[in-house]
């Protein structure tokens, strides 16, 4: 979804400093002085005002001053805040919502298209670093990208920081085209996360849990598992996962990937649903239910851009929610190390079957917290586990050379 | 690729496909020497398994291989009883349409229909296929559609197209050791194997011309082709390396 309009870029020159390319990788401490201190600038916050929309649908507060009215435009209010720097911080606030990671790759696609236009040729550009957490409920990801481009004064370098947060059902985007103003822009996009509220948007999941993934030190997604009933008590899980990678040479993956699950309040699963985007293609997109006439559970839909139709057999998979009172109910339980859980999933993996998944404890670690090992098909998972919710705070697996870690950042609610 | 890995290499986070690489002596080993390497290993047996007796036990978790140099042939050599490298897949699948409208402007465009040559196939993929990073796995008929990709997509397409000429024809997964410049480098890969004249030959779309000086590490064959394809690639993970180390002219 490309509704942003990144302030139509109207971006000047000035945002742009000197020259040659640094080897930041090879050579850190080799940067130039000028550089170091382009990256270190900051400008001035103001205490946190609060603002309200024309319509006076939508208000927060910005510690920064606010250069226009806000008004809903296209799906969209867009508040543009001066900072002191050459280029203000524009955010939007989208009533729909996105795909985090789609969102961030598409954005800073069009991004660099406008600013080569604007400032000429862009011939190298690269992420610097990625950052993802959460503001209270909300998951967000971060990327700051660094380009050169091709003036008529010759090669000069930029900044450009992108930050996408999910507010459940709607979602902010905010980005700066400029080097440095790092806690500038971080603070004002925390303040303003953490106050919007829009009116008619419907009240946080009755459960909500956001995890950060990283792929070694380096953090590049996260995870949400919200979970809620609806009128007639049955419930509704979601998982939703966002993660974008750099791939080099300037590009990046965005993968985004949601699993939905209705289940009966005691948690057998009613039905399933899994969505996985990567970049600017949506290849999956799957429907399990059991069949009427035989109760077989049958997959339909899309995997990987293809029809897929097939049975999956006569055993129900696992819902997440009746795996974690499981797992709940055996860490409560006496002497609970040493003893093991075995269940079936239906994963996007393999859509085509069940995956076995054997979860054993391991240990104790400290109050309410055990150590637990997941075999999942050629997967190994070392996992903390919080015994009030029988769920993982910490879930550590190797892809390869690279460990993938998923770390909880926020928790609310009870299930 | 030389671009991918130069500015790779010079920005501030490693793209995932490129394995960290020393090169010891700075010097470039001739095509037709074979190449010493030391490879750290996430799983040392797994790596060993994979890598066939030619490479030695070298440290805890340390195994050193002479790499030939090219031309690329493989290095493992599994005959084709079954028939199954033939077949189509829910990957190579080749009974799809839009691999069967290739298959038809390939043999328009070919010299000599009659005979498929594995460097024309090879030609006729990089010609289609634009080239962009960070795709994941697809099947061939989507990549027929798009005709963009990374590796992975270019090795699919190949051996599809193979298949479709009656050409026997496996996805390997592994690891690429090139010198684009002044270094050698690594970086994680995915090519194809076409059945020629009773041996396997490397058919690396996505390298083009640089495939021609390259050095080929297979980690595993795509033997799960099935929806569940995954499950493999991520077993084939175990065997992977976390760091190369050129030692120079295996004499």
């Amino acid at each position: 979804m490309n509704r942003c309009k990144l302030s139509c870029c109207t971006l000047p020159l000035v945002a742009l400093v000197t020259v040659a390319w640094p080897d930041r990788g090879r050579a850190a401490d080799a940067e130039p002085a000028w550089l170091t201190e382009a990256r270190a600038r900051e400008g001035k916050l103001i205490e946190a005002k609060p603002f309200r929309s024309k319509d006076g649908a939508l208000t927060g507060r910005v510690p920064a001053k606010l250069r226009n009215r806000v008004v809903l435009e296209d799906g969209a209010y867009y508040l543009e805040l001066d900072v002191g720097a050459e280029t203000p911080v524009s955010c939007e606030v989208l009533l729909e919502g996105f795909d985090l990671a789609r969102m961030l790759r598409s954005t800073s696609g069009l991004t660099f298209d406008r600013l080569a236009e604007a400032q000429g040729k862009i011939d190298l550009k690269a992420i610097e670093r990625t950052d993802a957490g959460a503001f209270g409920a909300n998951p967000y990801i971060a990327v700051d990208w660094a380009y050169r481009t091709q003036t008529a004064g010759g090669p000069m370098l930029g900044g450009l920081k992108q930050v996408v947060v999910d507010m459940h059902t709607y979602g902010v985007y905010c980005s700066h085209v400029e080097l440095g103003y790092a806690k500038t822009f971080a603070e004002i996009v925390r303040t303003l996360a953490g106050s919007l509220q829009l009116e008619g948007a419907p009240a946080a999941p009755a459960y909500v849990e956001v995890q950060t993934l990283k792929l070694g030190e380096q953090p590049v997604g996260v995870a949400t598992w919200t979970l809620e009933a609806d009128a007639e008590g049955d419930l509704r899980s979601l998982l939703s996962n966002s993660m974008i990678v750099p791939a080099g040479d300037g590009a990046v993956t965005a993968q985004d990937s949601a699993h939905l699950q209705w289940m009966t309040p005691e948690g057998a699963l009613l039905n399933a649903m899994h969505v996985m985007s990567s970049n600017d293609e949506t290849p999956t997109k799957l429907e399990l239910r059991p069949t009427e006439e035989s109760g077989v559970w049958h997959v339909s839909g899309t995997f990987m851009g293809k029809t897929l139709a097939q049975d999956v057999g006569k055993e129900a998979p696992v819902s997440v929610l009746a795996q974690a009172r499981a797992r709940r109910d055996l860490l409560a339980g006496p002497d609970p190390v040493g003893k093991q859980l075995t269940d079936n999933s239906w994963t996007a993996a393999d859509p085509t079957r069940l995956l076995a998944s054997t979860f054993k404890v391991t240990g104790k670690d400290g109050s309410g917290r055990y150590t637990a090992t997941e075999t999942s098909g050629p997967l190994s998972i070392e996992e903390l586990m919080d015994a009030a919710t029988g769920t993982p705070l910490r879930m550590t697996t190797a892809i390869g050379p690279r460990s993938l870690q998923l770390e909880r950042v926020y928790v609310h609610g009870t299930f | 690729m030389a671009g991918v890995t130069s500015s790779a290499a010079a920005t501030g986070l490693t793209p995932l496909y490129v394995v960290p690489t020393e090169d010891r002596l700075q010097v470039a080993v001739p095509d037709d020497r074979p190449l010493l390497v030391e490879f750290d290993a996430v799983n040392r047996e797994r790596l060993l398994e994979a890598l066939g007796s030619s490479a030695v036990p070298s440290g805890r978790t340390s195994v050193r291989l002479g790499l030939e140099g090219p031309p690329a042939t493989a290095r493992t050599d599994v005959d084709d009883p079954s028939g199954r490298w033939l077949a189509a897949s829910f990957i190579v699948d080749h009974d799809q349409p839009t691999i069967d409208a290739l298959r038809t402007e390939f043999l328009a465009s070919a010299a000599s229909p009659a005979t498929v040559r594995p460097s024309d196939l090879v030609a006729f993929v990089d010609r289609k296929v634009d080239a962009v990073q960070g795709q994941g796995w697809e099947p061939a008929s989507q990549t027929a559609r798009t005709l963009r990709g990374d590796c992975t997509e270019h090795a699919v397409l190949t051996a599809a197209l193979a298949r479709s000429l009656g050409v026997p024809a496996r996805v390997v997964v592994g690891m690429v050791i090139v010198r684009p410049g002044t270094e050698y480098v690594t970086v994680g890969h995915a090519w194809a194997e076409l059945r020629d004249q009773d041996r396997w030959t490397i058919a690396d779309a996505a390298l083009g011309p640089a495939a021609g000086h390259a050095r080929y590490v297979p980690l595993g064959l795509l033997e799960d082709e099935s929806p569940g394809f995954l499950l493999q690639l991520l077993d084939t993970l175990n065997a992977w390396v976390s760091r190369v180390v050129v030692l120079g002219p295996d004499d």
